[in-house]
């Protein structure tokens, strides 16, 4: 890379991506070494229908400038601090955006997203938000607004954020970190990580810390919990018993919390999931990642056909006031609403207890974690009737809440309102004398209120299915 | 107009003149009319379950410690 060809006198281009060779001179000018990554971001933004794009020059990007200032200032090869942004557009590029007599304009364009590049031939593609293919985004669940401000004008774009690793300081493993802090930060008000912060949050009593030649899982998960997002860890050879890859992921993808996968010696980052052929024998699962070194929103059609196939481990790095796991608050969530339904057979008959238990597996559970104040200001727009509304939004939960739903299959399937109850469970709470804040089932709803460790109950009118917490469709 | 010194001590009024209580919308009941916890049995598979979930995790967490990722 010649040094000089970085700076320009002018502070951005108008690229048009119709006209040929547009894809092959950006890939000329900045693939460097390795280029697929970049490739595949570009690919993508040309199969969300991007028309044209804008080169920012001299851009100060705060995870680039980080990476320099801890090691890329420090070799004997000159970078330059600053990196270039390309943003993508849906429409062309106006005739007044060479106007010097008027500020430049973008709104209206259909912005989808961004992606920085960095000054490394090595490693090009930095901090990059594109959003989903419109086929592919009901399914990625992790998705997160981010808003850039572009030659005075801002714009805001919703999607998963990527980063390529560029293997000096920052390997996969560093990577799916980085991808996650920064999704927590958008989503969830999380702290602003930089790679430094990352690096520095490894232990490194296990190899030399920079340049990485890769972490262990041990390494990311202690690195994890440094950066304030302690981790599960499940193994898949095999799978906790009961459980499936597909289970554990899934749960914790419907909460909108991206799931590490470790295989063939690689990490990367589920951020959702589509159900195929759904209520079918043959139903499977295909996972969508980001993987740092092949590219963006990759479709998994086949876990177990995968390049990176065995997969071998699932590490969740979650909120510091999630302390229960999803296959736990399952187990409770399903226990109480079991006990509910047998109390009240009586009640309200037994229909639901032996579609539950019947061969054909009508009815099953889902747990989603959400945030409490989210639940109860989402209820209105989950048509939640205003009686268990009511009730609902005057309770006193904790921060984060584990909601276990119990469902039915086949209106899933058919994207159709869906849950017929559902226990709801403080994801702080401990497992040696197991509550749940509230139960629901068809005419009744129950609370718990672990002050003065009462129960207190209600009674429903019919509640027809509701639309589920989960971010996941279907 | 109500100034600082109109307020005397103890005060001439109750808080319980001016507000409304907002109910949480459930009846407190007891246990006996209408169960809400677990059955022993019940509690019994449940915590045997959980232990069960929470002895795969110890094993995946001390496996996983040497498994390498670049």
């Amino acid at each position: 890379m010649n040094l000089q060809d970085w700076s320009h006198d002018h502070p951005a281009d108008a690229v048009d991506l119709a006209r040929p060779g547009a894809l092959s001179s950006l890939l000329d000018r900045y693939g460097g070494s390795q280029p697929d990554v970049l490739a595949s971001v570009l690919a993508h933004a040309y199969a969300c229908g991007a028309q044209s794009a804008v080169l920012e020059y001299r851009y100060i990007d705060a995870d680039y400038r980080n990476e320099h200032s801890r090691f890329y200032s420090t070799t004997f090869r000159r970078y330059p601090s600053v990196a270039h942004r390309l943003h993508f557009f849906a429409e062309k590029m106006p005739a007044a955006l060479a106007s010097q007599d008027e500020p430049a304009r973008f709104n209206n364009l259909g912005y989808l997203g961004y992606t920085v590049l960095r000054p490394l031939p090595g490693a090009p593609v930095g901090r990059t938000i594109l959003v989903p293919q419109a086929g592919t985004q009901p399914h990625v669940t992790c998705l997160a607004w981010d808003e850039v401000n572009l030659l005075g004008e801002r714009l805001k774009v919703e999607g998963a954020p990527f980063i390529s690793q560029d293997a000096q300081m920052s390997v996969c493993a560093h990577a799916t970190l980085w991808m996650i802090t920064y999704y927590h930060y958008l989503a969830f008000g999380g702290p602003r990580l930089l790679p430094g912060d990352i690096t520095a949050a490894v232990p490194d009593d296990i190899g030399r810390g920079i340049p990485s030649i890769g972490l262990t899982l041990y390494q990311i998960s202690v690195a994890s919990s440094r950066l304030g997002y302690p981790a599960l860890v499940y193994g898949l050879d095999p799978p906790p018993p009961g459980e499936s890859p597909f289970r554990l992921a899934c749960r914790y993808l419907n909460s909108r919390i991206p799931v590490i996968v470790g295989g063939a010696e690689h990490a990367f980052v589920l951020i959702g999931y589509e159900r195929l052929k759904a209520g079918r024998p043959d139903e499977r699962i295909r996972f969508i990642r980001h993987d740092d070194q092949a590219g963006i929103y990759i479709s998994v059609d086949n876990y177990l056909l995968d390049d990176y196939a065995p997969w071998e481990y699932l590490v969740i790095p979650l909120p510091q006031k999630v302390y229960m796991s999803g296959e736990d608050a399952e187990v409770i969530g399903e226990a109480y609403i079991r006990q509910a339904l047998d109390d009240n057979a009586a009640r309200i008959g037994t229909d639901l207890r032996d579609r539950l238990d019947g061969k054909h597996r009508e009815l099953s559970f889902r747990s989603t974690v959400v945030r409490s104040n989210e639940f109860k200001a989402g209820l209105e727009a989950r048509q939640v009737p205003s009686t268990l509304a009511a009730v609902y939004r005057r309770m006193q939960m904790s921060r984060w809440i584990w909601v276990v739903e119990l469902v039915d299959r086949e209106l899933r399937r058919r994207n159709q309102p869906c849950v017929l109850g559902e226990a709801i469970i403080d994801a702080t709470d401990q497992l040696r004398d197991m509550h749940v804040l509230s139960w629901r089932i068809p005419g009744l709803v129950g609370q718990w209120n672990p002050d003065t460790d009462t129960l207190s109950h209600g009674d429903l009118d019919f509640i027809p299915p509701l639309r589920s917490v989960s971010r996941a469709s279907g | 107009m109500v100034s600082i010194a109109d307020v005397g001590h103890p005060s001439r009024y109750t808080l319980d003149e001016y507000v409304t209580g907002i109910s949480s919308g459930v009846t407190p009941q007891p246990e006996s009319e209408r169960s809400g916890g677990l059955s022993d049995e019940r509690a019994a598979r449940v915590g045997e379950r959980l232990r069960e979930l929470q002895s795969a995790r110890q094993i995946a967490e001390s496996e996983s410690r040497d498994y390498p990722v670049t």
